[in-house]
């Protein structure tokens, strides 16, 4: 779809951007040492971290992913809200305290605490590196995806102006700016869904007129390699001869055959719905390739299906789940799996785990848990009010789930289209900030700093880390270019996957079993990471959208992995801390008796 | 023992019992999900289905064990009242 742009947004933008980016500049000031660049000097107030935890994790996932998939396929995107939560009980209650009294700066550093080994730092830095960056990608590709209809800028400027206002932020002031970030950006976001969902029900449910069955998408490509869209066979445009994409997503029909229901209640929203006729809009599987004089011509069809609101209030109607419902192990096998990644990962998340050590002490770092538990929570029950109200708005664009709900928004008025896009916009700068700094830290702290035992001082600390900084934002636009195809939440539950299988093991047995040896603690990340990466890349979503192949042909046999890998690396630990502890044992020894004997 | 680890070892007691109780729900919801996905779609209370109270029901029920871990937990050095809310 195009998106025009509009000056209030344009305004509203420019806005929250400046207000952040001062905020930023001005508390920079303030943050000169290496502790008070990457542990904002661990003197934030816990109910301040707590939000700011929420603006952490909110990421342009959460708000822009999980509404589109709700938007899209009903109940399913509602899985992910439940098991990202899910993933705060275990950070809360088996993480949070000990990795506080453990650490400085990093997880390597609490993992590391009893070892003082070097192989662990770098196994720990690298996972953390490539975490990192993993979820970078969809919070770019959110990013890209938010500027196009709010500024009318392409995918890649919007990827470019996030990298770079980000990493401004970042280089600015370290932990202390982007805490305050986040702390803004959580409470707006919180603040603001709530108020949307508050006109969602107000407004109620309508039923619309039935008109369109299918839109068609053709992309020619030229001998030259130059393209062109068609929109139902004219020229993609708003000028004379050319069309556009219908904004879909419509009910059919309310009980009781009434052509309106007036303002509903926050319960009543879903025993209407589930009584409902919704119209929704599938891609068809297969795309129309068609060779022809002037190039080749590849045609994605879009088709309208009526479906009981019954069938989207329950889990298995998006292509990841649909198998649910009828025996299909597979598709069994990909639900747990995701929700085992979901549940072990947030508390391997190492933007996350930098975030305890901002804080004075282990009671505020369970506190701002709790606080962060709360508006994390609300915001999760208010994405179903938002992608249900995404889904029977007429708002939706069916080439792109991730509009989803600034698109709710602009049915309300071009204002609060500006101020949601603006606050989501904030969301992924929050998030980003976060995650880049999280990389810096484990570059210069972990690896130049502890494993290549280089001595900065504390000033070159700094520098290193921005210029690390500088480096992993580079990266990270690129990636969010490559992978600009795939929703956004889908690419989060890999980012989660790997999280999960490579840090988590190692992070529960150092605290709970006292048999854990370095060796162990070493291979047990780099198995668990190596082995979700590569199961990631060999996925069927992988071969399809981002090499292009035929998704039959992935080697992998279901999507997540973490159901393997996880325990995989939980067994790598055991087994290998089993061997290299009674290896110590004779290690222990003086060398001159061992070799005697 | 020093009061800072009894502490310690007392909070991570409380955690993990709490853990146990939000896993066993947890799990309770993905089994019933991929054995018997059709419980799913039966009504509940007021009208909405068994999907939708069991999601918000494992959010409110995380946010309430959150509260009841604040209330149990104690402080590692000596604050007067630091284990409550506020």
């Amino acid at each position: 779809m195009i998106y025009q742009a509009s000056w209030t947004a344009i305004l509203v933008f420019g806005v929250f951007v400046a207000g952040v980016l001062g905020i930023s500049f001005y508390l920079g000031s303030k943050a000169k040492s290496s502790h008070g660049y990457y542990a904002a000097h661990g003197q934030i107030h816990w109910f301040v971290n707590g939000i700011a935890f929420a603006g952490d994790y909110l990421s342009a996932a959460s708000f822009l992913g999980i509404c589109g998939m709700i938007a899209f396929y009903g109940y399913d995107g509602f899985l992910y809200s439940i098991g990202y939560l899910a993933g705060w009980i275990v950070a809360l209650f088996v993480i949070a305290e000990p990795l506080k009294r453990m650490g400085k700066f990093t997880f390597a550093d609490a993992l590391d605490a009893q070892f003082h080994s070097r192989g662990v730092k770098l196994a720990a830095a690298i996972s953390t590196l490539v975490v990192s960056l993993f979820y970078l990608i969809p919070q770019m590709v959110g990013a890209g995806a938010l500027v196009k209809p709010l500024l009318g800028f392409s995918h890649l400027t919007g990827v470019l102006l996030v990298g770079v206002v980000v990493v401004t932020i970042v280089v600015t002031a370290g932990m202390v700016s982007t805490t305050w970030v986040q702390f803004i950006k959580g409470s707006l976001l919180v603040f603001f869904c709530a108020i949307l969902t508050v006109m969602i029900m107000q407004r109620g449910f309508t039923v619309a007129p039935e008109d369109l069955q299918e839109q068609r998408v053709t992309v020619l490509t030229s001998p030259d390699g130059a393209k062109k869209t068609f929109v139902n066979g004219v020229p993609q445009g708003r000028g004379p001869g050319e069309g556009d994409l219908q904004p879909v997503g419509h009910i059919r029909r309310l009980p009781g055959d009434v052509a309106s229901t007036g303002p509903l209640g926050p319960f009543e929203y879903f025993s209407v719905l589930e009584k409902s006729q919704v119209e929704v809009w599938r891609q068809e599987p297969k795309k129309l390739t068609e060779k022809t004089d002037v190039g080749t011509a590849v045609t994605t069809v879009y088709r309208a299906q009526l479906k009981p609101g019954s069938d989207l209030l329950v889990p298995g109607a998006s292509p990841t789940f649909k198998g649910l419902h009828n025996g299909d192990w597979k598709a069994k096998v990909d639900f747990v799996s995701l929700m085992l990644a979901l549940f072990a990962g947030t508390a391997s998340l190492p933007h996350i785990l930098i975030r305890y050590y901002t804080v004075k002490d282990q009671a505020s770092a369970r506190k701002s848990t709790v606080v962060g538990i709360a508006s994390i929570g609300f915001f999760y029950v208010l994405t179903l009010y938002l992608g249900f109200g995404a889904m029977t708005s007429g708002a939706l664009d069916v080439t792109n789930s991730n509009m989803a709900a600034p698109l709710l928004a602009r049915t309300f008025g071009e204002l609060a289209f500006a101020v949601i896009s603006a606050i989501a916009f904030t969301t992924v700068l929050g998030t980003v900030s976060g995650l880049i700094l999280a990389a810096s830290g484990a570059v210069v702290h972990d690896i130049l700093t502890n494993f290549c035992k280089i001595d900065l001082h504390d000033g070159a600390k700094v520098t290193a880390g921005k210029l690390a900084a500088v480096v992993v934002g580079v990266l990270a636009m690129i990636l969010g270019v490559a992978f600009e195809k795939m929703n956004v939440t889908f690419l989060v539950g890999w980012a989660f996957n790997i999280a999960a299988s490579a840090n988590l093991p190692a992070l529960v047995m150092v605290l709970f079993w006292k048999g854990t040896t370095k060796t162990g603690v070493t291979l047990s990340i780099i198995v668990g990471m190596l082995s979700s990466l590569t199961w990631v890349l060999f996925s069927k979503e992988a071969y399809q959208h981002v090499y292009g192949l035929n998704p039959a042909d992935a080697l992998a046999p279901f999507s997540q992995p973490g159901i393997v890998t996880i325990p995989l690396a939980f067994v790598v630990l055991v087994v290998v801390s089993l061997l290299t502890s009674k290896k110590s044992n004779s290690e222990l020894l003086p060398e001159t008796m061992v070799h005697k004997a | 023992m020093s009061q800072s680890s009894l502490c310690s070892q007392r909070n991570a007691r409380w955690g993990l019992r709490l853990f146990f109780l939000y896993l066993f729900l947890y799990a309770g919801f993905i089994g019933v999900n991929a054995l018997a996905p059709e419980v799913m779609s039966h009504p509940w209370w007021g009208g909405v289905n068994v999907a939708i109270w069991s999601g918000m029901g494992l959010i409110a029920v995380a946010f309430g064990l959150a509260v009841l871990y604040l209330y149990h937990a104690e402080d590692d050095h000596h604050e007067q009242g630091g284990s409550q809310v506020g």
